[in-house]
């Protein structure tokens, strides 16, 4: 698949799969989207609470935010069985 | 797999709140597991139904962030042709039919994207562009360049006089300070227009930097005079 194909797909996804975990209205899957869009994922999610959304909505992404670095530092964190820190 | 780490009561609120599974179980599981196996082997928790389909929600978010984050840090968005710069705001802006909206790319000197902002967005009321928003943008983010670009809910990709008199305003403004105005895309549907490949983007300052908001036009109204448009329309149109 073409790579600008994948990602556009991707994004898609990643948006449809937002709007049913966050409930998200209309409007503000609109806002979300063209967030993603502009500022890319990193930044999106860096920058939560710069971004021009109601805060309940900020808090529900700053939960999705909370469980993506938590299983991002897992993954990273060295297997206690390869030598890290017990 | 156990792994050193210590969770912090916000990730068990949040998996909490995405997941439905209580935050009792989850810190019970976490006393002897790594909580992060809730996701990969949801079993281990044993979910309602209703979890177990959040619970798949959430790894198919994580697969989508993860996929997209490693594209995004392989890949600088680019700019070498008016079709490049095209193709980006048509995904950004195409097919929106419900209100127009203005968006400014900072580049850099290679002409990659430092950053992408709307600055007008037209509802109801008539939208309006402040060039000094713009500029302050602009120079927070040292950019070399700057490239335009708005969409007409009507769907034509025919620049209207305004658009052409506000290209030339910002034209004004910016070079000056040796910021280069390097296009302006017009979306309609799924389709663009742009004025560096048709010629029409002005080169040069005509007068001094005029800093008045410029209001964006509805382009319903501007299309529908475009149909009407005559040669003695034309030259009551020119300053």
């Amino acid at each position: 698949m073409n790579k600008n194909l994948r990602v556009k797909t991707e994004l898609d996804r990643l948006i449809e799969v937002m709007t049913w975990l966050l409930k998200l209205n209309t409007d503000d899957q609109e806002k979300v989207q063209i967030l993603v869009k502009q500022l890319g994922i990193n930044r999106f999610f860096s920058e939560i609470e710069r971004h021009d959304l109601s805060q309940d909505v900020k808090e529900k992404l700053i939960d999705l935010r909370n469980v993506q670095t938590a299983v991002g530092d897992m993954n990273a964190a060295p297997d206690l069985k390869e030598g890290g820190k017990a | 797999m156990k792994r050193d780490m210590n969770y912090s009561d916000d990730f068990f609120k949040s998996l909490n709140v995405l997941t439905g599974i209580p935050v009792r179980k989850i810190q019970d599981y976490a006393k002897e597991n790594n909580p992060c196996n809730i996701l990969e082997h949801p079993m281990v928790v044993e979910p309602s139904d209703k979890q177990l389909e959040r619970i798949n929600k959430l790894n198919e978010f994580m697969s989508s962030y993860s996929l997209l984050k490693m594209e995004e840090e392989q890949t600088k968005i680019k700019f070498s042709s008016p079709t490049d710069s095209g193709k980006y705001f048509v995904s950004m802006l195409g097919g929106m039919k419900d209100k127009e909206r203005f968006l400014v790319a900072f580049l850099d000197n290679s002409n990659s994207i430092i950053e992408t902002k709307t600055v007008a967005v037209g509802g109801v009321a008539q939208a309006v562009v402040y060039p000094r928003d713009i500029l302050k943008m602009a120079i927070a983010n040292d950019c070399a360049s700057i490239l335009l670009s708005h969409n007409h809910p009507g769907g034509s990709t025919n620049p209207s006089n305004e658009d052409r008199n506000l290209t030339q305003k910002i034209v004004d403004i910016f070079q000056p300070l040796d910021i280069k105005v390097l296009d302006h895309i017009i979306v309609g549907g799924y389709s663009f227009s742009s004025m560096a490949q048709n010629q029409t983007l002005p080169s040069f300052s005509l007068k001094q930097a005029n800093y008045e908001p410029i209001p964006l036009k509805n382009h319903e109204q501007i299309f529908e005079k475009n149909l009407d448009y005559d040669e003695e329309m034309d030259e009551e149109l020119e300053p």
